[in-house]
């Protein structure tokens, strides 16, 4: 074959004539010759054998590039030096599992350990700790070089550190075999030779040898026009070259501008030259010179125009300013580029993305009614803080070297992902997850170029540029710098995230949870379905941010399915057959062919390919061989030779494409295939091509150089290259330097055959219905949809929040009826259930038909007004019912026996509990419950109404200080004000105030009875039984017994002991007596105190030592029949059952000393048994009359007590008959 | 401000806001009382533990009932309290469990010993409940009544929030409705459409009517304003009682302005289109 090449290039056949047979196959007289009867085969691998062709005429050279004298030790890594050269005769086509270019293995990989630049960079005080970790770490982006390593490249240097796995050597068919076997053993040998310098040089520390290098200098072979040989032939081979890669000929797009760039740059010291001349004679090449190479360089980058009207200006400012390309192609240069680059300069960039970086709490998706259980809910609630919790904690620490993810977090993420284990918590936590991960990656943003260049990175540039070349690539790549925190395994896989998208891949690998990583797989491929389809994606901003949503996700489920089969060793043979074996009827989780032909067929390649890309470059080298990736394959090579898209889409689209291609598991005999063995089932199904669909690949605004490059940030290296050759020249230090290409070798396979797909059967109503769809504006179906989608949404939220809590009310309502007439029924709430879900059922439905009604004139405004009545017509219909069968759906599912089961228990219980204790119920709950409340901001604050009430009682008590009457009735107006006329005022403080204003009033009478009278007592008492209703009043007597004793905890306890021992500090009794009296009076007519309390309160008190009183017993004795004798005139007689007391007589007052008349009157009912009589004084029992008993009459002897039994016993006698 | 928080732990006890007063006239009172209170809960969170064991109880119920027996002035457990650094209400709280023990020397049930607190007049022992109820009048941070007044004046401040916004015609919901809507956290105010403060978007405020010092933010910040950033964005917190200098720092990156008062500066988004 490269005899092919030699005769087209030196020959004189018209290129033309090779063009026509590139383009359509037609062979001109003039080439037949020269393709020997192979025109088919030869005809689309040609492309291919021609970018080896070049390799190989300036390999000889490229081996030379960059080799600094002064380091004539060529270190390797030991590891990498499992190099298996293989230079057999593989037959062309031959399906080897790991075909790759084996077409190059005859090169040398001459690896330094450590470079002169790297040091630089470690010793730059700009950057010092970075760098330091930097060191140890292999570079991500660079990881993906193959074994054609070219000679000492600083990117490989840094990447082949001593934890390297050995990528899979080359062992495949060639088809260029035949024109390198000689070349190969002497290569073979030279490596054999580095590796025992290498083997030496190990044990030199490496150090002192550093610090002499970065002091070297070399001169370097400076290309020049006139050294330029066989121009001609440079001419035709460029033209070919150009020819080829504007048809898209070439699959490597992206590959030969970065292998052009490299010839560009090429830099070989005179020295080596020579040697290496002598050596190989290799002066026959073609571009066996650098001026050679440099010339052809700058021929065919001039003319690929298309290219450069898509890179991000600052990589047409690199290309403007590099001196060589100015030297060979001045007018270019300060022509036709010049413009573009200023026409870029005015272009406008995509607007700013996002700035919101957290994940908003969306109440349609992440309220309560999302889960299944409060539990759940609860338990969700501390998954997002904790999530967010790490987040954040990653975020402040992971800039700092020697932080350590997994035993920072490990443990945090294990216990947050499987809080609970339960599917709807996994579920909401991966589209947490999910979103948190968009939110971050949409934050990326492009850099701004107008700024860079005014600003001080712009004056950078001009001083410095390659510090601001460092700079750029940290910011860019930040985990270039960065050390990779990860347990495991190191893989390739995992070299694809950067920057924040780590937190989200070691999240994945310390959560370790198959629960979770399965929600998320469901997740993510919802969400790649979703924005897929989506048709918003008219807006140039929205369309970015889908693009690199989709992206990421797409990663990222890559991730989740390729991980697993991830391996750090080369794979041998027969174990890579056994696992494509098994793996062979393995589902992949996405059909990666139909969203291909969808887009294909939509004309939404733009939109999907960059993240089909994505997905596919994460795959590990087994699933490449399994056949339901080719014709995945198949499909995309394919779609990069003959896809129709605007520039700038098909550039994106080819540049992703190209990136896939030149993966080094990709099955490179694939991209020899002719177009008729590629893709047969795409063609039959394209009459479904529909020209009237707004096609994203046919619009012109939607993608620009900065999306470009956001979607490829692999286009960085072609920078990278100018830049780094800009800056060792600028330092005119001569460790120019080339980075990596790499070669592809056309190999042939077998195609097989994909499965086809068979069309669905549809129902006749869905078809019509379809087609009816399928005729109309796509806004139509939108429109129809989304109308229902929220008419419905909004009937169930009516439904949710409306209808069902009024039904449930009702119904708890009844439920309290029920209780007293329906005692008999045994489960209530399982009938009011069944009645009640029917109610919502019937109301829900008729709400739904009123809300169908308003359709029509909502689609009338929406639809487009060109439609005919008819169509408008079948719209509103097919709208109504879809939102009725929306909501019949939704009642269907929500809507059941045991939606309200619950509700109606709990009221049950809550019921039952209430009969229990009902006395404990605050009656205060109603004071803001009827009328709205205007606010007053006039009246007193209740806090400051607490702090004064406070103030006040203290003064009272502590002080003595005096309260007038005017300020009793203020503070009563106010109390008033601040409970009536004020919003703010909680359950809590009116019961604080309640008490706090009883508590006032009585110490009132008690410490300043002068400035309280009756008529106060009477505003007070009026006020309370208005503020707080007692409640309890009207159901007190059936349920007295129920109540535990001693449960009375009203706040109007006026006879208490310890009331009364603020009154006994009274120091006017008699006045303080009566108000209290009058008190309590007043609360007993409120209904605000019961009789049974007062009852109560008065034995409370009578079981009291009052020691202390002992002066004032006699009071005491005043007080009680006081007590009583209110009893008598208010309330119901004293005691129930049948015994009514009917008079008692206690003398208010008697003289020490005197004789007292104790009388005790009561009835009983006839057949009511009496069992005793008592008496006490002071807790102390000191008469009893026991009926039954023979000697029924007990006196007890008492200091001061004399009873006169006999007398006693006549009174009783005669109450009894 | 500060300076207030720090001199507040070398005053005795008890009227330590007048004599602050005193000492830092620009202050407002309630930035006092706010910062006394404070400074009060955060050494009883320290020192509750120990000075409530049963043994140190049962010392002090000896000291009670022994004043009672020698008929000293009512104020027995008040003087007390300021013997023993316990807060009277809960010096109270602790004399009325003990009085309460039950036979088998188990504490009395949580429930009856609030519900004597809350109302002292169904306290058996008279004098324990006089005491009880002096003790109630002259504690600020604990006891129902300091309680009541606690909320009352974060309520308050809640609902003078809302009128103000109300007046600026922010529309908003306010936690009642967010919790209706089964939202999993409520801040006080979930503007409906944001608004920007001083640069800075904010999506929800949250009152808080005392002084925001670190510790009572740090606080928050872990059981509200994360969570409430987490979900709806930079947001604002009010302490109306003010706050020390320099507390926006400690959320790193997570943007939550911090006010003594709704900002007049708020800039709306445009309505007219």
């Amino acid at each position: 074959m490269a005899s092919l090449f030699l005769d087209l290039v030196f020959g004189d056949v018209p290129l033309i004539h090779v063009f026509t047979w590139l383009t359509n196959g037609t062979v001109h007289e003039d080439i037949q010759e020269l393709l020997t009867n192979e025109t088919e085969n030869v005809r689309y691998s040609f492309p291919l054998l021609l970018a080896n062709f070049i390799r190989e005429q300036s390999s000889c050279l490229l081996k030379l590039h960059n080799v600094n004298p002064s380091e004539q030790n060529i270190v390797s890594s030991p590891k990498r030096e499992i190099f298996i050269p293989t230079v057999h005769n593989l037959s062309l086509g031959s399906p080897s599992p790991n075909s790759r270019n084996g077409g190059n293995c005859q090169e040398t990989r001459r690896i330094r350990k450590v470079t002169p630049q790297r040091l630089d960079l470690s010793n730059d005080s700009a950057f010092p700790s970075l760098q330091q970790s930097a060191q140890l770490r292999e570079i991500p982006k660079k990881r993906r070089i193959n074994p054609t390593q070219l000679v000492d490249s600083p990117v490989s240097r840094v990447q082949f550190g001593s934890y390297s796995k050995p990528s899979p050597p080359p062992i495949t068919g060639n088809a260029f075999n035949q024109a390198k076997e000689q070349a190969s053993p002497k290569s073979f040998d030279q490596e054999r030779a580095l590796l025992k310098e290498k083997k030496q040089q190990l044990t030199i520390p490496a150090m002192p040898d550093l610090v002499n290098n970065t002091s070297k200098t070399w001169t370097c072979v400076e290309p020049d026009m006139n050294f330029v040989t066989r121009q001609t032939e440079l001419d035709r081979l460029s033209a070919l070259v150009s020819f080829c890669v504007s048809r898209h000929l070439i699959s490597s797009l992206y590959n030969e501008i970065h292998f052009l760039i490299q010839l560009l740059v090429i830099r070989v010291s005179p020295a080596k030259l020579k040697q290496a001349h002598l050596a190989a004679g290799s002066s026959s090449l073609l571009l066996g010179s650098v001026h050679n190479c440099v010339y052809f360089s700058a021929k065919t980058l001039e003319t690929l125009e298309e290219v450069w009207r898509h890179v991000d200006p600052t990589t047409l400012q690199q290309l403007m300013r590099n001196p060589r390309l100015l030297l060979f192609s001045p007018e270019w240069v300060n022509g036709k580029l010049t413009r573009l680059f200023s026409s870029l300069k005015t272009e406008d960039r995509i607007p700013p993305q996002k700035t919101v970086a957290n994940v908003a709490f969306q109440s349609e998706t992440d309220n309560r009614f999302n889960f299944a259980s409060d539990s759940s809910f609860q338990f969700f609630r501390k998954q997002r803080d904790q999530f967010c919790e790490v987040w954040q904690i990653w975020k402040v620490n992971s800039s700092i070297p020697s932080w350590n993810m997994a035993l920072g977090l490990q443990k945090m993420i294990q216990s947050l992902v499987d809080l609970r284990r339960d599917c709807v918590n996994y579920a909401h936590l991966a589209r947490l997850f999910r979103s948190q991960l968009l939110n971050v990656a949409q934050l990326v943003k492009p850099v701004n170029y107008e700024e860079e260049r005014n600003g001080p990175l712009g004056q950078l540039q001009s001083s410095d540029p390659d510090k601001l070349r460092r700079l750029r690539e940290r910011l860019i790549n930040p985990p270039d710098s960065r050390p990779t925190r990860c347990v495991g395994s190191e893989s390739d896989i995992k070299m694809n995230f950067e920057g924040d998208q780590e937190f989200f891949r070691d999240f994945i690998l310390l959560a370790a949870s198959p629960s979770f990583n399965e929600h998320l797989k469901n997740n993510l491929l919802s969400g790649i379905q979703d924005l897929s389809s989506s048709d918003d994606c008219d807006d140039r901003s929205q369309f970015a941010e889908n693009v690199i949503a989709l992206q990421v996700m797409a990663k990222f489920l890559a991730f989740l399915h390729f991980y697993p089969h991830a391996s750090a060793d080369h794979l041998p043979e027969h174990v890579f057959h056994n696992l494509s074996r098994l793996r062979m009827s393995q589902r992949e989780p996405i059909d990666l062919v139909s969203y291909i032909k969808e887009a294909f067929h939509k004309g939404r390649l733009v939109l999907v390919i960059p993240w089909v890309v994505t997905y596919l470059t994460l795959a590990d080298p087994v699933a490449f061989s399994l056949p339901g990736f080719h014709s995945v394959l198949c499909h995309l090579i394919f779609i990069y030779r003959k896809a129709e898209l605007t520039p700038a889409n098909a550039f994106l689209v080819r540049v992703s494409l190209s990136w896939l291609f030149n993966q080094p598991n990709f099955p490179l005999p694939l991209l020899a295939k002719s177009d008729e063995e590629l893709v047969v089932q795409l063609r039959h199904h394209s009459l479904a091509v529909d020209d009237q669909l707004p096609q994203l690949d046919r619009s012109t605004h939607l993608v620009d150089p900065s999306l470009i490059h956001q979607c490829c940030p692999y286009l960085w290296s072609w920078k990278h290259l100018l830049a780094e050759f800009a800056c060792s020249d600028a330092k005119s230090s001569g460790e120019g330097k080339a980075s990596v290409s790499r070669k592809i070798t056309p190999v042939s396979a077998e195609e097989s055959p994909s499965p086809v797909k068979t069309p669905n059967v549809k129902s006749l109503q869905q078809s019509l219905e379809e087609n009816f769809f399928q005729n109309q504006p796509a806004s139509v179906k939108r429109t129809v949809e989304f109308v229902a989608e929220r008419l419905a949404s909004n009937v169930v939220r009516d439904i949710r929040h409306q209808i069902i809590p009024r039904l449930v009310h009702n119904a708890q309502a009844s439920l309290k009826t029920w209780r007293d007439s329906f005692a008999t029924v045994k489960d209530p709430v399982e009938s009011l259930c069944r009645q009640l879900c029917l109610d919502v059922r019937n109301e829900s439905i008729s709400s739904a038909t009123s809300a169908v009604a308003s359709i029509e004139s909502t689609l009338t405004a929406l639809l487009p007004n060109d439609l005919l009545p008819p169509v408008q017509r079948v719209c509103v219909v097919i709208a109504s019912k879809l939102t009725h069968g929306k909501v019949v759906d939704w009642i269907h599912l929500h809507v059941t026996n045991g939606l309200f089961k619950n509700d109606l228990e709990v009221e049950l219980a809550k019921l039952d509990k209430n009969v229990n204790r009902r006395l404990t119920s605050t009656p205060s709950a109603t004071v803001n419950d009827n009328l709205p409340v205007v606010h007053d901001p006039a009246t007193l604050a209740p806090s400051f109404l607490i702090e004064r009430l406070k103030t006040l009682i203290r003064q009272v008590i502590r002080d003595a200080s005096k309260v007038t009457g005017q300020e009793v009735a203020e503070l009563l107006a106010s109390t008033d004000g601040t409970l009536h006329r004020r919003v703010d005022v909680t359950p809590a403080v009116s019961k604080c105030l309640q008490q706090l204003t009883f508590d006032f009033l009585f110490i009132l009478c008690v410490f300043q009875p002068e400035s309280v009278g009756s008529q106060t007592i009477v505003a007070w008492v009026e006020f309370w039984s208005r503020a707080y209703p007692s409640r309890e009043s009207a159901v007190l007597l059936e349920t007295e017994e129920q109540q535990p004793p001693g449960a009375s905890t009203s706040i109007w306890q006026v006879l208490t002991p310890k009331q009364l021992l603020l009154l006994a500090q009274s120091t006017a009794p008699r006045e303080s007596w009566t108000l209290v009296s009058t008190l309590l009076v007043q609360l007993m007519k409120a209904g605000l105190i019961r009789y049974k309390d007062v009852q109560e309160q008065a034995v409370a008190v009578v079981r009291q030592e009052w020691p202390q009183m002992n002066i004032r017993n006699v009071y005491c004795c005043w007080w009680w029949t006081a007590l009583v004798a209110i009893s008598a005139t208010v309330g119901p007689p004293l005691l129930c059952d049948g015994l009514k007391v009917t008079g008692f007589r206690v003398p208010s007052l008697a003289l020490y000393g005197s004789d007292v008349e104790l009388d005790c009157a009561f009835s009983a009912a006839r057949n009511a048994k009496l069992y005793s009589v008592k008496w006490y004084q002071n807790h102390e029992e000191f008469y009893r009359y026991m009926f039954e008993e023979r000697t029924p009459v007990t006196a007890f002897t008492r200091p001061g007590i004399n009873v006169d039994v006999s007398f006693n016993i006549a009174i009783i006698s005669k109450n009894i008959e | 401000m500060s300076a207030a928080s720090d001199s507040v732990y070398k005053l005795p006890y008890r009227n330590r806001v007048q004599t602050l007063q005193k000492l830092f006239p620009q202050l407002s009172v309630d930035t006092l009382k706010c910062v006394v209170a404070q400074e009060c809960q955060r050494r009883m969170k320290g020192s509750h533990g120990r000075l409530t064991t049963s043994e140190a109880v049962e010392v002090l119920y000896k000291r009670y009932t022994n004043s009672i027996s020698m008929s000293e002035e009512p104020g027995i457990l008040i003087r007390l309290s300021d013997e023993n650094g316990l807060t009277p209400a809960l010096l109270a709280r602790s004399i009325i469990e003990r009085h309460y023990k039950k036979s088998d020397k188990t504490k009395p049930a949580k429930l009856l010993v609030s519900t004597l607190m809350k109302n002292t007049a169904l306290i058996d022992d008279r004098d324990l409940a006089f005491e009880t109820y002096l003790c109630l009048l002259e504690d600020d941070e604990y006891g129902p009544i300091a309680e009541a007044t606690k909320q009352s004046v974060g309520y308050e401040y809640e609902i003078r929030l809302r009128m103000e916004l109300e007046k600026c015609r922010v529309s908003f919901l306010h936690e009642e409705h967010l919790r209706v809507k089964g939202y999993d956290k409520t801040p006080d105010i979930k503007l409906e459409i944001p608004v920007a403060v001083d640069g800075q978007v904010i999506n929800w405020i949250e009152s808080k009517a005392l002084f925001g010092d670190e510790e009572v933010h740090r606080g928050y910040l872990k059981d509200q304003l994360y969570s409430y950033w987490n979900r709806f964005g930079p947001g604002l917190v009010i302490y109306w009682f003010g706050y020390v200098e320099d507390l926006e720092k400690i959320h790193q990156n997570r943007i939550i302005l911090i006010r003594d008062a709704l900002p007049m500066n708020m800039i709306f988004m445009e309505q007219n289109s």
